[in-house]
């Protein structure tokens, strides 16, 4: 039994290290009010077939980040900079704008919708009775992404981005119908 | 009763003293209320498709800006048939007419088509019809066509002349019929469409 703890520790604690960030306060220490993500939910629901729920823990997101080459972890994005300033001035203005329809497009199949309300940018595409995305932005989410990138080497680290996941308030972010085939993703 | 008299009168002088700081205050209410923050954009083709945009003024300059630094680059920008008509002459023409006042700046009849540009008090007026299915009607106070085109350099002052249309309050800024095609554009105080 001892020795089976000890392996599950030297097993464990390499993800909690890799997971860890010295810049960031712990997850059982920063924002105490709001729990943090620690699970995203993958439902994938079929048009034939069992419905698969996939729950991933988040800190195997970020340790499958962490490890995962550096082509992935910087993902240069030269073009960004310039527009840094710009993309953080319009996200406090929405921030501070009332809930409310800011874009909608109506055609015979086609139903577009982009709407701030309930503290997140949602954004909603219908095509026709078969294709659906809906994508839910928190603007806690969209304001810690901003960490992701590094003016210093124009590059988006990922691990930023997923840590910035953790502020996600629990709720779906991404739903798609594609066909029959329906995905969800949650943070749990 | 003399008591009750005394309350009476008490209250009515509470009243006139309430009434006559609402009068006063009446006055500052509307500039502050007007200030517009949004701006309104409706497209509708019966059966086909409706675009309804609605976005803060906020936002928009903030687009503007970007457009200006990014897309133009501080590149003049010119009109006109060749190209030939640069925001330096536009802006000694417009020096030029402010001093007229009230005026037809253009006027066109060329067949079914109709163009008329004129100044009105503090509004600049554009009406463009051609036949009886196409009708184009443009309204822009003079301080923002003033503020776009600004003192000097070659490029237009876009943002400056958005936070002025905000200042001169909710109106409407075009219409446009096309055949069943319609476009409306204005701004307003709230998110929410008139």
């Amino acid at each position: 039994m001892k020795s089976f703890a000890i392996v599950a520790a030297a097993l464990t604690l390499p993800l909690v290290l890799l997971a860890a960030d010295p810049a960031q306060p712990s997850a059982l220490t920063a924002h105490p009010a709001q729990p943090s993500t620690s699970v995203l939910v993958v439902e994938v629901t079929p048009e034939h077939g069992p419905r698969l729920v996939i729950p991933v823990p988040y800190i195997v997101v970020r340790a499958g980040v962490a490890l995962a080459p550096r082509h992935i972890r910087q993902i240069p994005v030269p073009g960004l900079a310039p527009h840094m300033d710009d993309l953080h001035r319009a996200l406090a203005t929405l921030q501070d704008t009332p809930d409310g329809v800011f874009v909608e497009i109506e055609g015979p199949d086609e139903h577009v919708v982009v709407e701030k309300r309930d503290g997140a940018l949602r954004v909603v595409v219908l095509d026709g009775d078969h294709t659906r995305v809906q994508a839910v932005l928190p603007f806690s989410l969209l304001a810690s992404a901003r960490n992701a990138f590094d003016g210093e080497t124009t590059s988006l680290h990922t691990g930023a981005l997923v840590r910035a996941l953790r502020d996600a308030p629990r709720g779906p972010l991404v739903h798609l119908l594609d066909g029959g085939t329906e995905v969800e993703i949650r943070a749990w | 009763m003399r008591a009750r008299n005394m309350k009476g009168r008490n209250m009515a002088a509470t009243g006139l003293l309430a009434a006559s700081m609402a009068v006063f205050a009446l006055p500052a209410l509307p500039a502050e209320a007007q200030e517009a923050h949004w701006l309104h954009v409706r497209v509708e083709e019966p059966g086909e498709t409706r675009v309804s945009m609605n976005l803060p003024l906020a936002l928009v300059e903030i687009g503007l800006d970007m457009a200006d630094r990014h897309v133009m680059q501080g590149k003049g920008t010119h009109w006109g048939p060749e190209g030939k008509v640069s925001v330096a002459d536009l802006r000694r023409m417009w020096t030029e007419l402010e001093t007229v006042g009230d005026a037809d700046f253009v006027e066109i009849q060329d067949g079914d088509t109709h163009v008329h540009v004129s100044r009105r008090g503090d509004q600049v007026l554009m009406r463009i019809d051609e036949g009886l299915k196409t009708r184009i009607r443009m309204e822009m106070p003079t301080a923002v066509v003033q503020t776009m085109l600004g003192t000097e350099g070659e490029g237009l002052n876009l943002r400056d002349a958005v936070r002025e249309l905000a200042r001169s309050g909710s109106r409407d800024i075009l219409e446009v019929q096309d055949g069943e095609t319609t476009v409306r554009i204005w701004i307003g105080a709230s998110g929410e469409a008139r």
